[in-house]
């Protein structure tokens, strides 16, 4: 599967959880609008370490690298 | 230069530091939040300007009879901290609302507060809606009017914060006697209604003067904010970090997962936060070896500090000396301190930091059921007396003469926490005496079992409750665990090998989140109230454990 298509799922999963819709743009704020929670970034590391190896020992956390699909996606296409 | 050298036990006033400062050196950084930077010059003239615009107002009164009261519908902003020093600058009494109270907790406060006046920041003036307006005082104070107004009414005066009239700026704050009111804030008790502790300005005085002592905070420091004005904290990280002439670097509630970037790009030194900030951070690998270089001291406080969260944070900022404050808003923010040291000064029921001992012109004691001191070693009621207690709660007469007791000719605040006095003399918090229950006869902790909980699960977010509870007694206990990648059976049979049958719950529960109140803390209650839902799924469910409790609960101790 398409590596954005597969993400999206993942967020759309996440927001469900959060009793938000699953419509969301590419470049829309999902963590610093209040949407997404610190537990739902955790949720996102995890998920992209297992599946992308994310290494974010090397490359420090960012609240922004989590709060949109592009933003994501450059994250694990660097 | 008035009000410098004579400030006497009846003209201080929380605005001095700021006055003191912005005439001493105006162009020294105050505050910084979002890209806006102001001085103590700035932040004084914008604190004199929303001054004198309260004291003009025909609500405000001669200020000697009764304390004006301001809400600040605010927080973690620039509005924020000039609303509550231009409030005191005028001689008032603040009051912080949570951005997150729902309509009718606004509404609520409202009416029951009679304010003079209320302070929004940009977030607080969209919560104005029509009926929240209708509930408001006569004066409204927030930026840019119109804009987020739902239908301006003719019974109110609003006014553009940032757009109020200048004034003198050698303005002097209030003279302000010591027995008036600071400011009142509501706490949430795990009981149902929150109540208003009203702190007088002597009390505040004196915690500064201790806390200052206690930090050695300099002019040179730079801080971090990253509380709710609502959680007394804020009090420490805003009015310590002015007097020592120091910055404070707000970082928005929506950010809070970078606060260790913040830090870092920010060159702080000091950072104030609750432990489960470190725990959170911890967890989404913000932490990682000596990535905070630059800080030379911590506060913790709020809540239980956990050996775990010291040895990640002494890892990641290696240069930090380490305080652990203890203490309940009905005594001033904090008033027992206990700083980490080698070997660390652990209670080893929980596997926590000692809360050390009180501040000096504070006393501490520990009660029996019958109200004497507990001999060393003996749990019992955590009291503290001394120059730092409220005056009570806000219309709430008979609840404060119930925690504020006059014990042998001297006035106590019974905290509801259980505790220890151990040999060295230093105390020991053990957890909330509503959260001691009795199950077949036996105590049992909800926070001890949460220790265990914690570390079986590696999840930094449990608790446990007592469920279902009926006809008073409790039948059981759940567990509660948050984001853990262990299985519930593994916990389950750990808990077994570590803790007596009865404290052991007959369920884990794994959730995706763990709801939490307005301060970052576990809300049971609202875990209570889920489990009232889906209850009696979970009746069904056959568990080994599950031999009724029929003990009374919460037991409370004594008193």
């Amino acid at each position: 599967m398409d590596n954005r298509i597969k993400i999206k799922i993942f967020l759309q999963e996440l927001l469900a959880d959060y009793d938000a819709g699953p419509d969301f743009g590419d470049d829309d704020s999902l963590v610093t609008s209040g949407l997404l929670d610190s537990q739902a970034v955790l949720r996102m590391v995890v998920f992209l370490e297992e599946e992308y190896g994310l290494d974010l020992a090397e490359r420090g956390f960012d609240q922004n690298d989590f709060d949109s699909l592009t933003n994501i996606m450059r994250l694990i296409s660097p | 230069m008035p009000n410098m050298q004579q400030e006497n036990a009846l003209d201080f006033n929380l605005a001095n530091s700021v006055h003191r400062h912005s005439l001493l050196d105006p162009a020294r950084l105050a505050i910084a939040c979002e890209g806006l930077e102001l001085s103590y010059g700035e932040l004084a003239d914008r604190a004199r300007r929303i001054a004198a615009a309260l004291a003009q107002s025909p609500d405000w009164g001669d200020g000697e009879s009764f304390r004006p009261r301001v809400g600040i519908l605010a927080s973690r902003s620039i509005d924020a901290c000039t609303g509550l020093l231009g409030t005191s600058w005028a001689g008032g009494t603040y009051i912080p609302i949570g951005l997150k109270s729902p309509e009718a907790r606004l509404i609520a406060i409202l009416n029951q507060c009679r304010l003079s006046a209320l302070i929004c920041d940009g977030q607080g003036a969209k919560l104005l809606t029509e009926r929240v307006l209708a509930a408001c005082p006569p004066l409204v104070l927030r930026p840019e009017p119109g804009r987020h107004l739902a239908r301006p009414s003719r019974r109110l005066d609003t006014h553009d914060l940032h757009d109020l009239p200048a004034v003198a700026s050698t303005t002097p704050p209030a003279r302000i006697k010591s027995t008036d009111l600071a400011y009142i804030i509501f706490t949430s008790g795990t009981t149902g209604l929150p109540k208003g502790v009203m702190v007088p300005t002597g009390a505040v005085r004196h915690y500064l003067e201790v806390v200052t002592n206690l930090l050695g905070l300099t002019a040179n420091d730079r801080v971090l904010e990253v509380c709710e004005l609502s959680f007394d904290f804020s009090v420490l990280d805003m009015f310590a970090t002015w007097q020592a002439g120091a910055s404070l670097h707000v970082l928005p509630a929506n950010r809070i997962m970078n606060a260790v970037k913040f830090a870092r790009e920010n060159r702080l030194t000091v950072w104030n936060s609750v432990p489960s900030l470190v725990g959170m951070l911890n967890q989404i690998k913000a932490l990682s070896p000596a990535v905070l270089p630059d800080l030379r001291l911590t506060v913790f406080g709020g809540e239980p500090l956990p050996a775990s969260i010291v040895e990640s944070w002494q890892q990641a900022a290696p240069n930090s000396a380490v305080q652990n404050l203890y203490g309940p808003t009905e005594v001033t923010v904090s008033c027992m301190s206990q700083p980490v040291t080698t070997p660390l000064l652990v209670t080893p029921q929980r596997n926590v930091v000692a809360i050390g001992s009180p501040f000096p012109g504070l006393e501490a004691a520990i009660l029996t059921a019958d109200r004497r001191c507990a001999p060393t070693d003996e749990p019992g009621e955590l009291a503290l007396a001394g120059a730092q207690l409220a005056q009570g709660y806000l219309d709430a007469d008979e609840l404060t003469e119930a925690k504020f007791p006059t014990i042998s000719g001297k006035r106590w605040y019974l905290t509801g926490d259980l505790a220890y006095r151990d040999a060295s003399g230093a105390f020991h918090h053990l957890g909330r005496i509503d959260n001691q229950i009795k199950v077949l006869g036996n105590r049992v902790e909800l926070e001890e079992i949460d220790t265990h909980l914690r570390e079986l699960s590696r999840a930094e977010l449990v608790a446990t409750v007592a469920w279902p509870v009926s006809d008073g007694g409790a039948r059981g206990l759940i567990g509660f665990v948050a984001g853990s990648p262990m299985k519930t059976e593994h916990i389950l049979s750990g808990l077994k090998l570590r803790l007596p049958a009865y404290s052991v719950p007959s369920k884990i529960i794994p959730i995706e989140r763990m709801p939490l109140n307005h301060n970052g803390k576990v809300d049971r209650v609202a875990l209570i109230r889920t489990l009232e839902v889906v209850g009696d799924s979970l009746r069904q469910w056959p568990e080994k454990n599950s031999t009724p409790l029929n003990q009374p609960v919460p037991q409370r101790q004594g008193l």
